[in-house]
């Protein structure tokens, strides 16, 4: 092994080879073997786009048929591709528009590799709801176009409700007292499952609170998911439900989650726009046993809160940002082909012109005949829009997970979780070289 | 499986029988002793008193490990979400099996049969270039002296020692900037390199290419290359096909570097596209069956190829 | 990635390490020397060993240098990050500090030192043990035996450890409720036992490799040793104990050698265990750390510097072992 040792050292003096890649690699100055194709001939403009909502081809298809001038070419990626997207604009092999999960967005924002289209979208802005448009404003300008949004409603168990005779609560105190009661007519019975795996279940309720895991004056980014005014009597909550034992510590998605929800062992699920679609292929055998209401409140009459979804962006790659953001306006807004993306690609958008739209708003037999996304619709509409996006906030929602793990396990408050959390994101951010407080 | 263990069984014992005969006739015509035979019955008459018991016990515990365990994926790919969550691991609920296969074939244009050609054309394909590459460089290592011969044995070992972590992310730096980003070639090429065939490649050619051959072969005025393509590399065959097999395995089995390197799905193989819509199985629910009925209709193929090479 | 290392681990199937030993030294092939010149003059060997080395350079080489260069690298922003672009400047070895003062990676050591500790000698001795009854005249069934132990080697390291993620989960599993019965509680899944459930994935997908490399190794032990063992009268167990295990050492010890490089590369199964446990955290191995900083974070400096204090931890382990078996052969050599 040491002879090993030793030759490897003069392998690595010998190559000079090496050297040269080293500067062309590591320094991203290397030629451009670019993907983005923005090629003019006779003012035809071609686009590159590349995302991953199911047949939204359709969609792109309808716009080039109708713009011949601007030709889009879509390109099909995982979402797990998001992540490379930064360092593909780097090398200058990106896509021109890219769809980008809004939370790992920011960092493209930062890092400067996506353009600044305020001049070409400013005007939409009372298209979309405000929660939306929040999250591709930063600095108090646009870096891309809000795709689709999570306003967040309340599924619950309307037999077992019933069978208790315990009224659906409509604010949070009535949510804590259905939960001591239904506990109690039922042992096996919880109000709610705790998941550390989802942690934003626990962040939603923070976000209704009119808190946010980032804010900034203009030159700092000041990190506030432990702020006291807007967390403390979410994170107290929680807290009491917890000690409690009203709530079923389970990670979410896993076999072990559904069998509970199929056995009968949770009453409600808090959750996102996405989510009866989910619960009806998982517990298909309680088809009518469901129902949806607003989220509980302290007013009991909202707001909402809401927990995002995608943004399309216009790269520094494209030379042709008018005419990218004239399609991403497009795509995002237009009933036409907000049509497409709701039915056949399942999203819920954030443009109000979706919500009007009967493609959005059919009822369901699982849910005894309900329009569900009457709730949904309502919610949004009614969203909270206080807090802004910012850096890392992958890397704080990641360790928000180990932290509610923490808490799982009986060895720290939702308070201190949320402190550490906030230790976490702070760090992370001054390690890009920013500025927090 | 138990079907499988009173097949082969007899016929195991049948041709170990025959070794074994074989074998001591050799002996005892070589060492000319008789006792030996002697030796050896009053030898299996203590062996097959309670350790025989013994072994068995261990052995039915063994494949209560090692087996039983795959079989629950067959269990779960007969039934459907909501049977997944309601009935008990091993008990059968209605066998979907057929029809949970033919979901999987059709579910987004059979995208899961591209998956099982594209691993086909990473592992197959991409395993007969690295055990070609590995056997180059190996021979020449053993047959040859040249100038960086002792370098380039010295980097093989130290490369045995780099965790793939460390060069994942330059590597599709690399990649990027050659174009070869989200390319089959992209993913085919890093997998090329493997060290460990090379070092296989030269013991190989070590224990079974006798330099004499190589002399005559020149002798007779046959180049170096037609040397080792008709003389050389059939008698290392039995070397190349080790390495073929882990090299098969191991780009089987990869998933980082596929992940990172490609952005199509069209493109995945079947590690990565399982466990993406295993991931998306939260959003999209129709994929948690799926993807527990392509992770066993995955490893069929590859028993079944285990179980012919193992004749 | 890292499943690779994972694989590339223990793959040699007649590899022992006595044969590797042969190659290190590379000795001079059996009248060789003489004809050495002749040879000089022919560009074969360049032409054979080019695809290797240019491959080798390429995709290993420079990506190692790159890696070691990026480590004393580090991206300057400022404000709040929207304007005055990005500046990539000198760091020196603030990386490397940065990294030693996440405690979360430098638990992680510990950890995988503690599973390498455990799970290595118990999957070994495993592996060990299945090879040595297979090859003993004890086991008739030999084709059936190794097939069983060898199956779980065909389903990949990600299928496998969804599979016993269902396993270990109370609701559906099996094995819980069956215990439950009989009135023994488990968790699988708890911060206490979670790192042995992931231990358990890896010792369920190595045994079947290592005991065919170990297996291998009996195999080239000339049949007439045991013979003679036998006529002075050793058992099948004095002939494992007291021929087979020292002579099929070097196997043995590479199979560790390669478990313990395994070990500190861990990352398929527990990240895999990890969408149904919180217990396994962000940076639970060194590896998921430097996966989680290069691209959860994105802050390929830093990943790099912890992913070349990976690799040095490994060699220096690594360095350990040949020391401790070389000192082993010596003994043996003495006696």
């Amino acid at each position: 092994m040491r002879f090993a040792a030793h030759r490897i050292t003069r392998v690595l003096a010998a190559s000079g080879v090496v050297a040269a890649l080293v500067m062309t690699s590591a320094c991203g100055t290397g030629s451009s073997t670019g993907g983005s194709s923005t090629s003019d001939s006779g003012g035809k403009v071609e686009l590159t786009f590349s995302g991953w909502v199911p047949n939204i081809e359709k969609a792109v298809d309808l716009w080039n048929q109708k713009n011949p001038n601007i030709q889009v070419k879509f390109t099909r990626v995982a979402s797990d591709a998001q992540l490379n997207f930064g360092t593909q604009i780097d090398a200058g092999s990106a896509p021109d528009i890219i769809q980008m999960d809004q939370y790992k967005f920011p960092n493209l924002v930062i890092d400067q590799q996506v353009q600044d289209i305020s001049q070409y979208v400013k005007d939409t802005k009372s298209d979309f709801i405000d929660s939306a448009w929040n999250v591709v404003t930063y600095g108090g300008n646009q870096y891309a176009v809000p795709q689709d949004s999570g306003p967040v409603a309340m599924m619950y168990r309307k037999d077992l409700f019933e069978q208790y005779g315990i009224e659906v609560p409509k604010t949070w105190d009535e949510y804590v007292a259905a939960a001591k009661k239904l506990h109690e007519a039922n042992p096996d019975v919880y109000i709610a499952q705790f998941s550390p795996n989802e942690e934003e279940m626990f962040v939603q309720d923070i976000y209704q609170a009119g808190g946010s895991y980032l804010d900034s004056d203009g030159e700092k980014w000041k990190v506030t998911i432990n702020d006291k005014k807007t967390t403390a009597k979410v994170a107290e909550r929680w807290q009491e439900l917890f000690d409690g034992g009203l709530l079923k510590t389970e990670q979410m998605w896993t076999p072990e989650y559904w069998s509970d929800v199929n056995a009968g062992k949770i009453a409600t699920i808090i959750r996102a726009s996405w989510f009866p679609v989910l619960l009806q292929e998982n517990a298909p055998d309680l088809s009518g046993k469901w129902a949806v209401a607003p989220t509980p409140s302290d007013s009991g009459d909202g707001p909402y809160a809401n927990t995002g979804g995608s943004v399309d962006a216009v790269t520094t790659l494209c030379k042709h940002p008018a005419e990218a953001a004239k399609f991403i306006t497009w795509l995002n807004s237009d009933p036409e082909s907000l049509k497409i993306l709701i039915s056949e690609g399942g999203l819920f958008p954030a443009a109000k012109a979706g919500y009007d739209l009967d493609e959005l708003n059919q009822a369901s037999d699982y849910f005894g005949g309900q329009k569900v996304n009457d709730v949904y619709i309502a919610a949004a509409k009614n969203v909270i829009s206080k807090g802004k996006m910012g850096p890392e906030l992958a890397t704080a929602s990641t360790s928000m997970r180990d932290e509610l793990t923490k808490v799982s396990n009986g060895e720290q408050t939702f308070a201190q979780a949320l402190d550490n959390d906030a230790a976490i994101l702070k760090k992370a951010i001054k390690s890009k070289g920013l500025e927090v407080e | 499986m138990s079907a499988a263990v009173s097949q082969t069984q007899p016929r195991d014992l049948k041709a170990m029988r025959v070794t074994k005969e074989t074998g001591a006739g050799v002996l005892r015509r070589k060492t000319g002793l008789r006792r030996s035979a002697q030796v050896k019955h009053g030898m299996a008459i203590k062996v097959s008193l309670w350790s025989r018991i013994l072994v068995w016990v261990v052995f039915i515990v063994a494949f209560f490990y090692f087996v039983v365990p795959a079989l629950w994926l067959f269990v779960a790919a007969t039934k459907n979400a909501g049977e997944l969550y309601t009935t008990g691991g091993f008990e059968f609920a209605h066998f979907r099996l057929w029809e949970n296969i033919r979901n999987l074939f059709t579910y987004r244009g059979g995208i899961f049969a591209r998956w099982i050609l594209n691993s086909v054309i990473y592992s197959g394909f991409g395993s007969v270039i690295t055990a070609l590459v590995s056997a180059m460089c190996g021979y020449a290592l053993y047959v040859y002296e040249f100038r960086g011969k002792k370098i380039i044995m010295g980097a093989l070992m130290a490369s045995l020692l780099i965790p793939a972590t460390v060069i994942a992310q330059p590597v599709y730096l690399l990649l990027i900037q050659l174009g070869l980003g989200n390319t089959m070639a992209g993913v085919l090429l890093p997998s090329f390199v493997y060290p460990f065939g090379v070092m296989l490649c030269y013991i190989t050619a070590q224990s079974s290419v006798p330099k004499e051959i190589i002399e005559a072969a020149r002798i007779d005025g046959a180049g170096e290359f037609r040397t080792f393509f008709r003389i050389s590399m059939p008698m290392m065959m039995t070397g190349l096909a080790t390495v073929f097999l882990f090299a098969f395995m191991q780009s089987w089995n990869s998933y980082m570097m596929p992940l990172m390197v490609l952005d199509d799905p069209n493109l995945y193989p079947v590690t990565v596209g399982l466990v993406d819509w295993r991931n998306q199985s939260s959003s999209v629910a129709a994929l948690g069956t799926l993807t527990i009925t392509g992770a066993f209709v995955s490893i069929i193929p590859l028993i079944l190829i285990f179980l012919a090479t193992q004749k | 990635m890292t499943a690779t290392t994972r694989l590339a681990n223990p793959e040699s199937p007649s590899g022992s390490v006595s044969s590797v030993k042969s190659f290190n030294t590379a000795k001079p092939i059996q009248g060789a020397p003489e004809r050495k010149p002749r040879y000089r003059s022919t560009p074969a060997p360049y032409l054979f060993v080019a695809p290797f080395v240019l491959l080798f350079v390429v995709f290993m080489l420079a990506p190692m240098v790159v890696a070691i260069y990026q480590s004393f690298f580090t991206v300057k922003r400022s404000g709040l990050g929207f304007t005055g672009g990005r500046q990539t400047l000198f760091a020196g070895i603030s990386n490397y500090l940065t990294a030693f003062h996440d405690h979360e990676f430098m638990t992680s050591f510990l950890r995988v030192l503690m599973f390498g500790v455990i799970q290595v000698p118990i999957m070994i001795g495993l592996s060990l043990v299945f090879a040595l009854l297979i090859d003993s005249t004890l086991v008739k069934f030999k084709k059936t035996a190794q097939i069983i132990v060898f199956l779980p080697y065909s389903v990949p390291v990600v299928v496998a450890a969804i599979m016993w993620g269902f396993l270990y989960q109370p609701g559906v599993s099996p094995i819980v409720k069956g215990l439950k019965s009989i009135g023994v509680t488990v968790s699988f899944l708890s911060p206490q036992t979670v790192l042995w459930s992931v231990g358990n994935v890896t010792t369920w997908c190595w045994v079947g490799v290592n005991m065919v490399i170990i297996f291998a190794g009996l195999q080239s032990i000339p049949q007439d040793i045991y013979e003679a063992a036998r006529i002075d009268g050793a058992g099948e167990f004095r002939i494992a104990w007291s021929i087979k295990i020292p002579m099929v050492m070097p196997s043995l010890m590479l199979t560790v050698l390669f478990s313990i490089i395994g070990t500190i590369q861990l990352f398929n199964e527990p990240s895999v265990l990890q969408s149904i446990t919180g217990n396994v955290t962000a940076k639970y191995t060194p590896a998921m750390a430097v996966v989680n900083v290069t691209s959860q974070q994105n802050n390929q400096n830093l990943g790099a510097a912890m992913a070349v204090i990976t690799a040095l931890i490994t060699l220096v382990l690594s360095l350990i072992v040949s020391a401790i078996q070389q000192a082993a052969a010596k003994k043996e050599a003495r006696s």
